[in-house]
C-alpha cells in the first residue's frame, strides 16, 4: 500500500516535472518573438506587405493581412467599427474648408490722390462699397477696387466682414460627429487641433470663438449689404434690383458633397440665391484655379487638402493657406490675373518662411499676428480635419501612436510584433505603381514606396511622432551656433565638393558660416550593409558628392533640372565638410533656428545606400541616359525612371558594376580626401562583387542599413517581402524605437471662486499630460461677445497651475454676472492641447457688500433691541404689579422675603437686559468696526458671523430669561393667591 | 453587281467610317480644350509641388518666383499647350491612322498597363487585352454557348415551367449589377467559404510571365478567372437566353413555318432548314457583336476584381486626357467593330437565304 502510494507520488511529481518542463518549452515558443529583444534589429522576422483593395479591407484584416497601413476614411472605418479582435488606429489625413472668392466685380484708377470717401463719391457709391484703395503718389492716380457696383453686381466674399461671418454658418460639430461620423476634428484655422503649432496660436483661435450662429452670420451680413446699398424683400437680398447669387462649386465624390449643402442651404436661408454648381476634381480645378478670380466663375468652393506630417516649428502652412505671395491664394500669382492682397500677412510670412527671425518669441509673436489676421481675412474658412483609420489585429503589439504618419510611420512595423507569429502580413493599397520609384535622388514619391523603404533604412534623424520635432536616429549631433546674426569661421581643411574639377576640395581661406553641425556616427560607420559591406565614411562622402553633382555639375543640372533646382538653395547653405576622428563628421552651414535640432536637420544629408550603387546610378543617369532620376526628366526624354526594386532595372545596375569590375575602374577621386584614399581599390571591387551577388539573389538593387532587407519585390503580384537584418554589427533592437500611444495634456479640474469686481482673486487649474505643461487662459462677456483678459496660468505644482486675477481685470467685471473663462493646456511633448470652457461668475463689489451685511446686522440688532425693549416694559409693568401686590403682603414677612428674592431675581433680569445691551453696543461696534476694516473682508466677515452667533445666543439666552421670569410671575400670582387664601383663612 | 464589288464598297465604307471616327474623337478632345484643361490642372499641381518644395529648401522669394515661371514654362512646352490644338494634334491623329500609337503620357495609363512609365500605348492594349479576353470575354463565350444551346429550345417550349423560369432568372439577373454581385461573391465564396482568391491582381503576374511555365500559369490564370467569369456567366446568361429565345420565337411564328408544318415536313427539317437557318442571322450578330464588344471591358466589375483590363484602361486614358491612348483605344475598338461587321456581311450571305448578291 505504502508503495503504491509511494509510486503515486513518484507519478505524480514526474508528471508535475514533466507538465512544468512542457510549460516552460510553451512558454518559451509563445515569448519567442519577445524574446527577440535580446537580438538586434527589428521585433519580427518578416514582414509581407501585399496589396488588398478597399473594399476587401474589412474581410481581409485578420484573416489575410494583420494590419492595413493606407488610411481608410470615416466611411470606410464604419464597416470595421465593431468587429471583434480589430483595433482602429487613427491619424489625422486631410483638411477640409471653403475658399472663398474675395474678387471685386469692378476695378478703376481715378486720376487725383483720394481718400475712400472721396473716391466713393466720384463713383457714386457707398464708401462701404470699396474693398480695396492704392494710392500711387508718383502718377496721383486712385486704384479702386469695388465689392458691389451698379450695373456690375455685387460680390459678397468681397467684403472682408462676410467673409469672417460665414465661419458661424458652419456647424462643426454637426460635421464631426455626423458627416464624418466622429472621425474628425473641428477646425478654426489653419493649423489644427493635431499641430504642435496649434498650442501657438490657440488663445487666438479660441478667441474668435467660431461657433454655429447663424443669427450672428445674419447681423453681420445684414449690416455689410445694407451699407453697400443691397435691399432685403421678403426675406431675399437684391442688389441693382436683381436678386444676390452666388456661384457654389461643389466637389461630389466625398463628404464635401454634403459640407456644401449644408452651407449652401444656410446661405439660401439668409436670403441668397446659391447657384450650386457639382462638380468633381477635374471640372472643378479648373474653374477655381484656372480663371481670372475677376471673372467670378465661381465664388465658394468646397476645397480639400492632404495633410503633412508633424513639423512641431511650421511656418510652411500659415504661409501657403493665407499669404498671396506664396500662390496659393485666389490669383494665384498668375501674371495678369487679379490677386488677393495683404501686404501685412505677406510681411509676418515671409519672415516665417524665410527664417528672418531672430529669436524664438520673435518666431511665435509674427506668427500669432500672421494667424489674426488670417483669420480675420478668412479667404479660407476652415472645416474640419478628417481622421484616417489604420485596421490592425488587436493582438498587433509595438504600436506607436504617431500623430503624423499614424500605423504608416517609420516607428512601427520594425518594432511591431505578434506573440507567437514570425512573420506579419501588411496590407496596403497597392504595392507598386507607375509612380512608385525607388531612388533615392528622385524617387520616393508616393506612399507605396515611402512605407516599405522606411523599415529597410535608418535615416540620420526624423521627428518625434507626437511633437514634430527632429530628434537623432542613426546618428547624434551637437550643434554650435553664432547666429542669428553672428558667423563662423570655418576650418582650412574642411572640404567640398567641386563640381567642375569631380572632386574634394580645401575650403577658400576665411570661409563663413553660421553654424556648425558635429554628427556622431559611431552608429553608423563600422556597421554592415545588407549585403554584408562595412559602413565607412567613403559612403557618406559619395552621398554628399553625388548631391553635389547633380546640383552643381553643368551638365548634370541641365538634365536633372527639376532635382538640381530644389537641391541647390539647401546646398548652397552648406559651407564644408570635415571629418573627424572617432566617427565624426562636421557640416558647416549658413544656418540658424532658435531650436538648434533644426540646424541639425538641415545639415543632413541622409546615407541610404552603398557607394558603389550611388555611383552606379549616376552612371545609368548621366552617362549613359537611359534612365532618368525624376519623373521630369523621365517625361521629357521619355525614359524610365530608375527604381531599385524592378528587376530589369537592377539588371541594368548589375551590368554598370560588371563593367567596372571587368575595366578595373575605380573612382578615387570621389574617396580622396586631403590627399587621404579613404577606400582601398580592393575594397571597391570587393564592394562592387557584393552588389552583384546580391542582384543575383533577389533581383532588386535595393542595398541599404536598416533593420529589414528587402528579400522580394513583385510588382505584377504586387507583393514585397522583407527579412529582419540581425547583424551583431547593427545598433538597435526590438523595443528602440517604441514610443507607445501618446498622452495628450487633459485639464482635470478647473475651480473658479465667486468673484468681487475690484479685488484680486485666483483660479486653480489641475492638469496631466507630459511636461513641462503650459496653461493660457481668455476671459469673455459672452453677452458683448469681448474678451475682457487673456494670460498665462502660473505652474503651482507639476499638475496645478493658478491663474491670477489682478484688480485690474477683476473691476472690469459686473457685479453679479456671468462670464465665460476658457482654459487651454498643452505640453512641449505632445500636441493635442485640452480646452475647458467654464463660467465665471461674480458677486457684489467689496464696499457694497460690507454695507449689505453691516444694514442686515443693524437691521437684526435693532429687531433684538426692540424685542428688548418690549420685554423689559412687560417687566416693569409686572414689576409695578409685584409693587402692588407687595404693599398688600408686607405684613407677611416670610412673603416679603420671598418677594424680596423676586426683585433680585428680577434686578438679576434687569442686569441681564444691561448685559443684552451693553453686547448689542458691542455689536453695533463690532459692526462699525467691519465697516472700517475694508481690507479683510473674509475675517471681519467671519467675526461678524460670530458676533451673530453671539447676539443670536443673546436672544436665545434672554427668551430663556423672559421664561423663567414668566415662570417666577406665575409661581409669585400663586403664592399671592395661597397667601391672600391664608390671611382671609386666618382672619 | 458582283459579290466582290459589293464588299469592296462595304470595306471601304467601313475603313470611311474608321477614319471619320478618329477624326471626330480628336475634335471632341482638342476642340472642345478637353486634353488642354486637364493637363494645366496636371501642370498646376506639379507647378505647387515644386513651389513648395522650393520654398521648405530655404529658396529666397525671387529664386522661388524664378524658378516656378521657368518650370511652368518648361511644362506647358513639354505637354504643347503652348501650340494651337489642331497642331498638337494632327501629328497624334497621322501616327494613329498608320498604326504608329506612340507612347502615351500617362502614369496612370502605365499604372494599368503594369508596367513602368513611358509605356507604349500599343504595349498597354497588348498587355490589357488578354485580361479582358479571359474574364470577360471567355465569360461572354460560355454565355453565348449556353444560351445558343437552351434559347431555342425554351422558344419552342415556351409556356414551359423551365420557360417561365428562364424568363424569371433572365428578369432577375437583368436587374442585379455584375459589379455587385462579384462583391458579393468574393465576400461570400472568398473570404467566407474561401473557396475562391480574394485578391487578384496577381493574375497578371501569371499572365504577363505566361511563357515562363504555361502549366502552372494556366492553372493560376484559371484559379484566378474562375469566380470573375462565374459572375460575369451568371449575371449575363439570363440577358442572352432571353434573347436568342426571343430571336427565335419571333420566326417560329412566322406563316412559313407554319405553311413547312402544313406541307407536312419533319418537325426536325423544319427545325433544322426554316427555324434555325432563319434565326440565325440575328443571333450571330447578336453574338460577333457582344463578343467584340466585351473587348472593351467592364470598368467598374473590372475595378471589384482589381483586375485591370480594357475598360479601366480607357476609363484612365480619358481621365487623365492621355490622348495618344484615347486614339489608339477609339482605333481599335472601331476596327474590331468594322471587321466584325464586315465579317457579318460575309456571314449574312451564306446564313440567310434572303441576302444573294448577283
Amino acid at each position: 500500500m505504502v508503495k503504491s502510494v509511494r509510486n503515486l507520488s513518484k507519478t505524480l511529481a514526474i508528471s508535475l516535472l514533466v507538465i512544468v518542463a512542457l510549460g516552460v518549452l510553451v512558454g518559451y515558443a509563445i515569448s519567442a518573438p519577445v524574446a527577440k529583444a535580446e537580438e538586434k534589429g527589428p521585433a519580427t522576422d518578416h514582414l509581407i506587405y501585399k496589396a488588398v483593395p478597399l473594399d476587401n479591407v474589412p474581410e481581409a484584416i485578420g484573416k489575410t493581412i494583420d494590419a492595413y497601413i493606407f488610411g481608410l476614411r470615416s466611411s470606410q472605418i464604419k464597416a470595421l467599427q465593431g468587429k471583434s479582435g480589430v483595433t482602429i488606429y487613427t491619424a489625422p489625413a486631410g483638411i477640409t474648408d471653403f475658399l472663398l472668392n474675395p474678387a471685386p466685380v469692378y476695378t478703376t484708377t481715378l486720376d487725383g490722390v483720394l481718400s475712400k470717401d472721396q473716391a466713393a463719391a466720384k463713383l457714386g457709391v457707398p464708401a462701404a462699397a470699396i474693398t480695396y484703395i492704392e494710392v500711387n503718389q508718383t502718377s496721383k492716380k486712385t486704384y479702386v477696387e469695388l465689392g458691389a457696383y451698379p450695373g456690375k453686381g455685387i460680390n459678397p466674399f468681397a467684403f472682408q466682414p462676410i467673409r469672417f461671418a460665414i465661419n458661424y454658418l458652419i456647424d462643426r460639430n454637426y460635421i464631426v460627429n455626423n458627416i464624418y461620423g466622429g472621425y474628425a476634428a473641428a477646425m478654426y484655422a489653419p493649423y489644427s487641433y493635431y499641430d504642435p503649432m496649434y498650442s501657438v496660436v490657440a488663445d487666438i483661435v479660441a478667441k474668435y470663438k467660431f461657433e454655429y450662429s447663424p443669427a450672428q452670420a445674419n447681423e453681420i451680413i445684414s449690416k455689410v449689404l445694407t451699407a453697400v446699398g443691397a435691399k432685403n424683400q421678403n426675406g431675399m437680398w437684391y442688389y441693382d434690383g436683381k436678386p444676390i447669387t452666388i456661384k457654389f462649386i461643389i466637389r461630389t465624390e466625398d463628404e464635401r458633397k454634403d459640407l456644401g449643402d449644408m452651407l449652401a442651404t444656410a446661405l439660401d436661408k439668409l436670403g441668397f440665391t446659391v447657384n450650386r454648381m457639382y462638380m468633381t476634381f477635374g471640372e472643378a480645378i479648373t474653374k477655381v484655379y484656372f480663371t481670372n478670380p475677376t471673372d467670378l466663375e465661381w465664388q465658394i468652393y468646397t476645397e480639400g487638402w492632404g495633410k503633412g506630417g508633424l513639423t512641431k516649428w511650421d511656418p510652411y502652412t500659415l504661409a501657403q493657406f493665407t499669404a498671396p505671395w506664396y500662390g496659393w491664394m485666389p490669383g494665384i500669382q498668375q501674371p495678369g490675373w487679379w490677386q488677393y492682397k495683404n501686404a501685412t500677412l505677406d510681411n509676418y510670412t515671409k519672415a516665417l518662411v524665410l527664417g528672418k527671425f531672430k529669436s524664438k518669441d520673435e518666431f511665435i509673436d509674427l506668427t500669432r499676428k500672421a494667424m489674426e489676421i488670417a483669420l480675420q481675412e478668412s479667404v479660407r474658412v476652415w472645416i474640419a480635419t478628417t481622421m484616417d483609420g489604420f485596421p490592425a489585429v488587436s493582438d498587433l503589439k509595438g504600436v506607436t501612436g504617431d500623430l503624423g504618419a499614424g500605423l504608416r510611420s517609420i516607428y512601427n512595423a520594425r518594432e511591431w510584433y505578434i506573440p507567437g507569429k514570425d512573420t506579419l502580413t501588411i496590407g496596403h493599397l497597392h504595392i507598386w505603381t507607375a509612380r512608385t520609384v525607388w531612388n533615392i535622388f528622385g524617387g520616393f514619391s508616393d506612399v507605396y514606396s515611402v512605407d516599405i523603404e522606411r523599415q529597410t533604412y535608418d535615416p540620420f534623424d526624423w521627428t518625434n511622432p507626437f511633437n514634430g520635432e527632429p530628434i537623432p536616429f542613426r546618428v547624434t549631433w551637437t550643434v554650435k551656433t553664432a547666429g542669428p546674426t553672428g558667423k563662423m569661421t570655418v576650418p582650412t581643411d574642411a572640404i567640398i565638393w567641386n563640381a567642375t574639377e569631380d572632386k574634394w576640395v580645401n575650403v577658400s581661406s576665411g570661409t563663413k558660416a553660421t553654424s556648425e553641425v558635429i554628427f556622431d556616427l559611431s552608429k553608423l560607420v563600422g556597421t554592415k550593409w545588407h549585403d554584408n559591406i562595412t559602413i565607412t565614411c567613403a559612403d557618406v562622402l559619395a552621398t554628399w558628392a553625388e548631391w553635389f553633382e547633380i546640383t552643381y555639375d553643368p551638365q548634370k543640372s541641365q538634365i536633372e533640372g527639376s532635382i538640381a533646382s530644389t537641391a541647390k538653395p539647401t546646398l548652397d547653405l552648406i559651407k564644408g565638410l570635415q571629418i573627424l576622428p572617432g566617427h565624426k563628421l562636421a557640416v558647416y552651414l549658413d544656418f540658424w533656428h532658435f531650436d538648434p535640432n533644426y540646424i541639425a536637420d538641415m545639415a543632413v544629408m541622409n546615407v541610404v545606400n552603398p557607394a558603389g550603387l550611388i555611383l552606379a546610378q549616376d552612371y545609368l543617369v548621366f552617362t549613359k541616359q537611359t534612365y532618368a532620376f525624376s519623373d521630369s526628366r523621365s517625361e521629357e526624354a521619355k525614359i524610365p525612371q530608375l527604381s531599385l526594386v524592378l528587376p530589369d532595372h537592377a539588371a541594368a545596375i548589375e551590368d554598370v558594376v560588371k563593367n567596372w569590375l571587368s575595366s578595373g575602374y575605380f573612382p578615387a577621386n570621389v574617396f580622396t580626401v586631403n590627399g587621404k584614399l579613404l577606400m582601398s581599390k580592393s575594397e571597391w571591387t570587393q564592394r562592387l562583387n557584393a552588389i552583384v551577388k546580391w542582384i543575383d539573389t533577389y533581383h532588386n538593387a535595393w542595398i541599404s542599413d536598416g533593420p529589414y532587407k528587402l528579400v522580394k519585390f513583385d510588382k505584377d503580384q504586387q507583393v514585397a517581402e522583407l527579412e529582419a537584418f540581425r547583424d551583431p554589427t547593427y545598433p538597435f533592437t526590438p523595443g528602440t524605437w517604441y514610443f507607445g500611444m501618446p498622452k495628450p495634456v487633459k485639464i482635470t479640474n478647473v475651480f473658479v471662486p465667486v468673484i468681487s469686481p475690484g479685488d484680486a482673486a485666483t483660479a486653480v487649474v489641475s492638469v496631466t499630460g507630459e511636461p513641462p505643461i503650459h496653461v493660457k487662459y481668455i476671459l469673455r462677456d459672452p453677452i458683448k461677445n469681448k474678451i475682457i483678459a487673456t494670460g498665462d496660468a502660473v505652474q503651482s505644482s507639476p499638475t496645478s497651475f493658478t491663474i491670477q486675477f489682478t484688480p485690474d481685470i477683476t473691476s472690469k467685471l459686473s457685479e453679479y454676472s456671468a462670464y465665460e473663462l476658457t482654459v487651454l493646456a498643452f505640453s512641449d511633448k505632445v500636441a493635442m492641447p485640452d480646452q475647458v470652457v467654464t463660467s465665471l461668475t461674480t458677486g457684489a463689489a467689496l464696499s457694497k457688500k460690507l454695507g449689505e451685511i453691516s444694514s442686515s446686522v443693524s437691521s437684526q440688532i435693532s429687531n433684538v433691541t426692540s424685542q428688548i425693549n418690549s420685554i423689559t416694559s412687560q417687566i416693569n409693568s409686572i414689576t409695578s404689579q409685584i409693587g402692588t401686590l407687595s404693599g398688600q403682603l408686607q405684613s407677611v414677612g416670610q412673603l416679603a422675603t420671598q418677594i424680596g428674592k423676586l426683585a433680585t431675581a428680577i434686578g438679576t433680569l434687569g442686569n441681564t437686559m444691561q448685559t443684552l445691551q451693553s453686547t448689542e453696543s458691542a455689536l453695533a461696534s463690532k459692526v462699525d468696526s467691519v465697516n472700517n476694516a475694508v481690507q479683510n473682508l473674509q475675517t471681519t466677515q467671519s467675526t461678524l458671523s460670530t458676533q451673530l452667533t453671539t447676539a443670536t445666543k443673546s436672544v436665545e439666552s434672554l427668551s430663556n430669561g423672559l421664561a423663567l421670569v414668566e415662570g417666577l410671575l406665575v409661581l409669585t400670582i400663586i403664592l399671592q393667591i395661597v397667601a391672600i387664601y391664608l390671611v382671609y383663612k386666618k382672619k | 453587281m458582283g459579290l466582290g464589288t459589293v464588299l469592296t464598297r462595304r470595306a471601304i465604307a467601313l475603313t470611311f467610317a474608321l477614319i471619320v471616327v478618329v477624326l471626330l474623337t480628336v475634335l471632341i478632345i482638342g476642340a472642345t480644350g478637353y486634353d488642354a484643361t486637364i493637363w494645366k490642372a496636371i501642370i498646376n499641381e506639379q507647378v505647387r509641388a515644386y513651389q513648395a518644395t522650393l520654398v521648405q529648401k530655404q529658396a529666397t522669394a525671387a529664386q522661388v518666383q524664378q524658378l516656378v515661371a521657368q518650370y511652368r514654362n518648361k511644362l506647358i512646352h513639354l505637354y504643347g499647350l503652348d501650340k494651337p490644338w489642331y497642331v498638337r494634334m494632327e501629328p497624334l491623329l497621322i501616327n494613329t491612322l498608320t498604326f504608329n500609337l506612340g507612347l502615351s503620357n500617362s502614369h496612370d495609363v502605365a499604372d494599368v498597363a503594369g508596367v513602368p512609365y513611358p509605356v507604349p500605348v500599343g504595349t498597354a492594349i497588348m498587355l490589357c487585352l488578354p485580361r479582358t479576353i479571359i474574364m470577360i470575354t471567355i465569360a461572354q463565350l460560355i454565355c453565348a454557348v449556353v444560351a445558343l444551346y437552351i434559347g431555342p429550345y425554351i422558344a419552342y417550349k415556351r409556356g414551359t415551367l423551365f420557360d417561365r423560369a428562364i424568363v424569371s432568372y433572365a428578369a432577375l439577373t437583368n436587374a442585379i449589377p455584375v459589379w455587385w454581385l462579384g462583391m458579393i461573391f468574393i465576400y461570400f465564396f472568398g473570404f467566407i467559404m474561401g473557396w475562391f482568391p480574394t485578391d487578384y491582381r496577381a493574375v497578371v503576374y501569371y499572365i504577363n510571365h505566361f511563357m515562363d511555365d504555361p502549366v502552372t500559369s494556366t492553372q493560376y490564370i484559371l484559379w484566378y478567372a474562375s469566380l470573375p467569369i462565374i459572375t460575369i456567366v451568371i449575371a449575363f446568361l439570363g440577358s442572352w437566353l432571353y434573347s436568342v429565345r426571343a430571336m427565335v420565337l419571333r420566326v417560329v411564328r412566322e406563316d412559313y413555318i407554319n405553311a413547312a408544318r402544313a406541307k407536312g415536313l419533319p418537325e426536325s427539317v423544319v427545325v433544322s432548314k426554316h427555324v434555325l437557318r432563319a434565326a440565325s442571322p440575328p443571333v450571330v450578330t447578336s453574338v460577333i457583336l457582344s463578343l467584340a464588344g466585351s473587348l472593351g471591358g467592364y470598368i467598374i466589375t473590372e475595378s471589384i476584381f482589381d483586375w485591370p483590363g480594357m475598360g479601366t484602361l480607357y476609363w484612365v486614358a480619358i481621365t487623365s486626357a492621355d490622348v495618344p491612348t484615347i486614339l489608339g483605344l477609339t482605333y481599335m475598338f472601331t476596327l474590331i467593330y468594322i471587321l466584325a461587321r464586315f465579317t457579318l456581311e460575309i456571314l449574312y450571305i451564306y446564313l440567310d437565304p434572303r441576302v444573294r448578291y448577283s
